[in-house]
């Protein structure tokens, strides 16, 4: 009854925001409205929680009108691509207004994140005929130093069977980051609290557009397939404004840049200005015993940064009973490095600051990985308020640091993660 | 490397779907395939955190649809 009342008055709601005085004159057939609630937390690192919540509006005219909203609070800390050694380090935050200590054999982490991103995205679907559909979009979403705004379009045709779809999407997007400290020089070496931090400018850009090509594959009555290609180009700024590459001396030890303050000696990373992504995508799902569901996809992914990956993501929705079920979740996923990926740069061989033709990352996310994500779900659909809870686990393996000598420790500190997630139909 | 390997993943897949004549299922067969969970992408919402976090945490986006993006994720 609590559920019927929120919907009723988000219903109230939507009718009276589109103009509509009495229901009875309304153009909107039904309404559907689901809600999901996700706490992510990395012990020691980053923690967020996200909210989206999803209204769709099936119109008179067949029409579905959609508007998504997502609102997600991030604050912690993230590896700041200096190197773990054995000595204590010290470096100044992003702002250029601070300054942080990391202790020895510990992975040094910049603490100042925190950011809230709200994003809206409205959608029109258009059932033209038995065969084709479209569906328009756009995404406007900001948060404190990033405004990303895209529009998409998806085309599919339905065969007469009914048992094949072929889609055609297309995106555009356009983002700015203006991060806090500006806009780091390229190898820039990072300075003192108060002094002039090498600085290019307030903000920069990248545009984006990807393309996607889908057919989907009725098998035999208790099962589908998806095949999908698709491509992504991108042109701008690529950089991670806040990470940085340890300059390491002969002793195998970050070079002291100031030994009054102790300053350890990095530059900012400087990534290539494009980038062309590439994937397949393969999915397959079957019923199993009229009840539960196999859910299966693979990926496999390429770019010209150098980086290929395998997803491989499995679910079994397990069927309790007529209204609940377990679904038990694996994800393995796998990386290889960036070209221009590297731990650190020995001091003498780190190019000039503002060496734009030159690119070194340290990010670890551009290195070797191989990612592991355990979960399961419990459920309740086929009742009048679906929901359901789930709780999944993620392991990054980071592998050895390439190179490794003097006091760098020679292997990566693992990144685990906790997610619980709540889904709402209400 | 990569492009013969990406050819060869679409060549499988195009012949895959070449042969789907003998594939598919008739009107009054489709009671399963038309429950909300045998859906391609049954879970939309749990699909779009996902893609946002594994956006944000690997070098890897997409496949699915347009995944991730839209942030500056640290």
């Amino acid at each position: 009854m609590k559920y019927k009342n929120i919907k009723k008055a988000i219903s109230t709601a939507s009718i009276a925001a589109l103009g509509v005085t009495n229901a009875s004159d309304s153009i909107i057939d039904r309404m559907d409205f689901n809600g999901t609630l996700l706490f992510y937390s990395e012990p020691d690192r980053v923690s967020a929680v996200e909210a989206i919540f999803d209204s769709k509006y099936y119109m008179k005219n067949n029409d579905v009108l959609g508007l998504k909203i997502t609102v997600d609070v991030l604050t912690g800390a993230s590896a700041s691509g200096a190197v773990t050694t054995d000595v204590d380090q010290t470096f100044t935050t992003p702002s250029g207004n601070g300054l942080y200590t990391t202790r020895a054999n510990e992975t040094p982490l910049d603490d100042t994140f925190k950011d809230t991103r709200i994003s809206l995205s409205p959608s029109w679907t258009r059932r033209w005929n038995s065969n084709y559909k479209s569906v328009i979009g756009a995404t406007i979403s900001k948060e404190y130093d990033y405004l990303s705004l895209s529009a998409n379009t998806m085309l599919s045709y339905n065969t007469d069977d009914n048992n094949r779809i072929y889609s055609l999407g297309l995106t555009f997007a356009h983002d700015t980051i203006s991060p806090e400290g500006d806009i780091p020089i390229a190898f820039g070496v990072m300075q003192d609290v108060g002094a002039l931090q090498p600085r290019l400018g307030t903000d920069d850009t990248r545009i984006t557009a990807d393309l996607l090509l889908g057919i989907t594959q009725v098998i035999d009555s208790k099962s589908l397939f998806q095949i999908n290609y698709s491509a992504s180009a991108s042109d701008g700024y690529h950089n991670d404004p806040f990470k940085v590459l340890s300059v390491i001396g002969a002793d195998g030890r970050p070079v002291i840049e100031n030994t009054t303050t102790g300053l350890s000696s990095a530059v900012f990373e400087n990534r290539p200005d494009s980038r062309l992504k590439q994937s397949l995508y393969f999915q397959y799902k079957r019923d199993m015993f009229d009840s539960h569901v196999l859910d299966a996809s693979y990926r496999f992914m390429f770019d010209d940064w150098g980086v290929t990956s395998h997803t491989l993501d499995v679910k079994y929705k397990y069927r309790l009973n007529d209204v609940s079920y377990l679904q038990p979740h694996a994800r393995i996923y796998q990386q290889s490095e960036a070209d221009f990926y590297m731990p650190f740069i020995v001091s003498g061989k780190e190019p000039g600051a503002g060496s734009s033709s030159s690119h070194a990352s340290a990010d670890y996310r551009l290195g070797e990985m191989t990612g592991y994500t355990i979960g399961l779900e419990y459920g309740r659909d086929n009742v009048d308020r679906p929901w359901s809870i789930a709780l999944e686990y993620y392991l990054q393996d980071l592998g050895d640091i390439k190179g490794a000598f003097g006091g760098i420790n020679s292997k990566a500190e693992d990144v685990s993660a906790v997610m619980l997630r709540f889904n709402m139909d209400f | 490397m990569q492009t013969y390997l990406l050819l060869t993943l679409g060549l499988a897949a195009t012949m895959c779907c070449s042969s789907c004549s003998n594939l598919g299922a008739k009107p009054e067969e489709k009671t399963i395939l038309a429950r909300p969970d045998m859906q391609v992408d049954a879970q939309p919402l749990t699909s779009a955190l996902d893609d946002h976090i594994y956006f944000s945490k690997e070098a890897s986006s997409g496949g699915r649809g347009f995944g991730g993006g839209g942030c500056g994720c640290n």
